[in-house]
């Protein structure tokens, strides 16, 4: 696990250094980037001892978690999102636009304008090729990732559209508005295939079961309720927060829900059954954003008193609490490999942190006989191995966290074929 | 180890400095407590108050040995000198004073001040008295004659002066919130040190004179590094873009991420409840050297130890 964790190490400082103004300089990879690359980390260490001349950074508060990267926009942040692959960032603003960004760089790819009032919410399609914007121009609009175009304006809210989300298949989005109803629109013809109604204030967040069956929704009515997606029928309403619901998600595996809110809680709620299994206490400061990490193990949220937040989805313990934001955060997401989180605030930036904790620092568990043969993928994020007990496995770099299990094999990994796991 | 301290409520307290627990309580006083002193064999304690007295204290036993009446207000300031056998005093009544430690008698009284005088420190060697005062001067004196030596006119309000134990750095803290460090020789000023947002209450050099302490309203403790001629790199400005420039804004020294708030040029320390980052230069390698920044263990005694006395090494 120690080469993990280098390894997870050195995609973090990678980024740092490349998302920095000190990139256009390359002795200041030593002199900027390592100098304030403060980690308690024997690589850090390692590192620093052969730069011993390079200016010394310190902090008052020890060792703290700065931003891999943080891009200023000249706008108030609504709302951000990583692309599936990670390499891109969009984000949604009160200057109309919505801006793509290199997730590596930080330098802007695109900017999306149609829009004609603050954009509320973004959402990249799994397969990236499109994003969906919601805005308080009452529209909902569907984008072209790669070129830039409007492909589709989503008319028929009467209201500010808050929030927008693509079913994982990429054929629906659903939107939540002001106007107290969440629709489904098909995104190829834009027409509008249901329109949800229930709740009895108008709704801050939506969101797809990946499976694509369900939909969630968190309203000022202090409710979140879950819909059958293709009905348009209720199936649960989620109550016990005391404040407006500002933001839900489903986890990966469509078990969980959940919620954040005003009342200053996160809560995880049981999907099928509505009932509510846990609440994180963010302490003084209203909720506005939360999201799960896709293997479902930890929940980020965004919170007014300008923090980012991790916490352990099981045992409810804050993993983190990372500050950086000078404003509050209105909108955070883990990157899909669970590696990187993105945070988007009030105050005009976009930050990008790294999102492990130590804590799932694990072994990687699973494999039942000897394990033979174990690579990096290219880009490390992930490492493969083979075992005597006729599986190759595939698990993510820097969390531990199993991906796959490839079995079928008959006949067990040799070490001396140690070059018949490979990864590309 | 030991601390005294005064209090508003009268009394004089002396703590044992390892445990916190409280040693003696000296009750005399009738008026609150400005300011108080050990001397430097520990065995005296010097008390300025309100009552407009200045009083005497054995440190052992909490006995009374004194009591200083010349002062015609309040008593601001009080400091032995390095040997023990004199005090100095500031009052509200604009006066200096310099007394016998033995005999109680007031030996001088400096005047010139044109305001309440909030501060008064002894030279290391005992021969000159410093002042500050709400008539925004810093003044120096001799302490044997009372001759008015220089006077270090500022902007604002000193609440505190400090003198090098060297006796060529003078520091005073000011109400606007700066701490200013002057030549005591020429009185000349030699560097403002900014960073401080409120009133400074308190300052001190560290006993080689090279660093400076202080104390503020703002609610955090600094330390600086007293700013040496020809070092660059200690005085730097921070830009827009995050990039640390040269002070005459030439060179690209370092950047630092956005989401720290960095300490101020000079500074080493800072206690306070917000965070801060500070970055400190004197050994390093920037500017055009900065591929010696590295230095691979096999080569690092060819090419020195860094603390072998090439401090502030200056490269543009």
């Amino acid at each position: 696990m120690e080469l993990a964790r280098d390894v997870g190490e050195s995609a973090n400082f990678a980024t740092y250094f490349t998302g920095s103004p000190a990139a256009e300089s390359t002795p200041h990879l030593y002199i900027s980037a390592l100098a304030t690359w403060s980690q308690d980390t024997n690589l850090c260490h390692n590192w620093k001892n052969q730069f011993s001349r390079i200016p010394v950074f310190t902090h008052t508060k020890g060792m703290i978690d700065l931003p891999l990267m943080t891009v200023s926009a000249r706008s108030a942040i609504a709302a951000v999102a990583f692309s599936s692959d990670g390499t891109q960032i969009v984000s949604g603003s009160n200057n109309y636009y919505v801006q793509v960004w290199d997730a590596s760089t930080g330098v802007e790819l695109k900017k999306l304008k149609g829009h004609t009032s603050w954009v509320n919410s973004v959402a990249f399609s799994s397969d990236g090729t499109r994003i969906a914007s919601g805005s308080d121009d009452k529209s909902a609009r569907v984008w072209d990732a790669s070129t830039g175009v409007e492909l589709k304006k989503l008319n028929g809210h009467t209201g500010s559209v808050s929030s927008v989300a693509f079913s994982s298949d990429g054929t629906w989005i659903v939107s939540g508005s002001y106007d107290h109803s969440v629709r489904v629109w098909d995104v190829s013809t834009g027409v509008e295939l249901k329109k949800l109604k229930g709740h009895s204030g108008s709704i801050n967040s939506v969101a797809f079961s990946s499976d694509g069956t369900r939909i969630v929704s968190g309203s000022y009515d202090k409710s979140a309720r879950v819909w059958d997606a293709s009905t348009g029928v209720e199936l649960k309403k989620l109550k016990g927060h005391t404040g407006s619901v500002s933001s839900v998600a489903f986890s990966s595996d469509g078990t969980w829900i959940v919620s954040g809110s005003y009342d200053h809680t996160v809560r995880v709620w049981d999907a099928s059954t509505g009932v509510m299994m846990r609440v994180l206490w963010c302490h003084t400061s209203r909720v506005k954003s939360v999201a799960f990490s896709r293997d479902s193990t930890r929940i980020v949220s965004g919170c007014c008193d300008d923090s980012v937040r991790v916490w352990d989805a099981w045992t409810g313990m804050e993993l983190k609490k990372l500050k950086g934001h000078t404003h509050t955060v209105n909108s955070v997401a883990f990157s899909n490999d669970g590696t990187r989180i993105v945070s988007g605030s009030e105050g005009k930036s976009v930050q990008v942190w790294d999102a492990s904790t130590g804590v799932e620092m694990k072994e990687l568990k699973g494999h039942t006989g000897l394990v033979n043969s174990v690579a990096f993928s290219s880009d490390g994020t992930q490492i493969v191995s083979g075992s005597s007990d006729n599986s190759v496995r595939v698990w993510d770099a820097s969390t531990g966290v199993e991906l796959k299990a490839m079995k079928g094999h008959t006949c067990v990994f040799e070490r001396q074929h140690a070059d018949c796991v490979w990864l590309v | 180890m030991r601390i005294v301290s005064g209090s508003s409520d009268n009394s004089v307290r002396v703590w044992d400095a390892s445990t916190g627990v409280k040693l003696k309580k000296l009750k005399g006083h009738t008026n609150r407590v400005n300011s108080v002193a050990f001397s430097r064999d520990g065995t005296r304690i010097v008390s300025g108050s309100s009552d407009n007295s200045v009083r005497v204290w054995k440190a052992s036993t909490g006995v009374k040995l004194k009591k200083l009446k010349g002062h015609t207000s309040w008593v601001n300031s009080v400091a032995f000198s390095n040997d023990s056998t004199r005090i100095v005093s500031g009052s509200h009544d604009h006066s200096v004073r310099v007394w016998d430690v033995l005999t109680g008698v007031e030996m001088k009284e400096l005047k010139g001040h044109t305001s309440w005088v909030n501060a008064v420190a002894f030279s290391g060697d005992g021969t000159q008295v410093v002042s500050g005062s709400s008539d925004n001067s810093v003044r120096v004196w001799d302490a044997l004659t009372g001759v008015q030596l220089k006077e270090l006119k500022g902007t604002n309000w000193v609440n505190s002066v400090a003198i090098s134990s060297d006796g060529t750095r003078i520091v005073s803290g000011l109400s606007d919130s700066s701490v200013r460090v002057w030549d005591a020789s020429t009185g000349v000023e030699l560097k403002e040190l900014k960073g401080h947002t409120r009133s400074v209450n308190s300052v001190a050099f560290s006993s080689d004179g090279m660093q400076i302490v202080s104390g503020s309203d703002d609610k955090s403790v600094r330390g600086w590094d007293v700013p040496k001629i020809g070092c660059k790199h200690l005085a730097w400005n921070l830009a827009d873009t995050n990039w640390i420039i040269s002070s005459e804004g030439q060179n690209h020294y370092m950047w630092v991420p956005q989401a720290v708030k960095l300490a101020p040029p000079f500074t080493f320390l800072i206690i306070s409840r917000s965070p801060f980052g500070i970055v400190e230069f004197r050994r390093s390698m920037i500017g055009v050297d900065w591929v010696h920044c590295y230095t691979p263990c096999w080569n690092r005694l060819v090419l020195g130890n860094p603390t072998a006395g090439d401090d502030h090494i200056v490269s543009n």
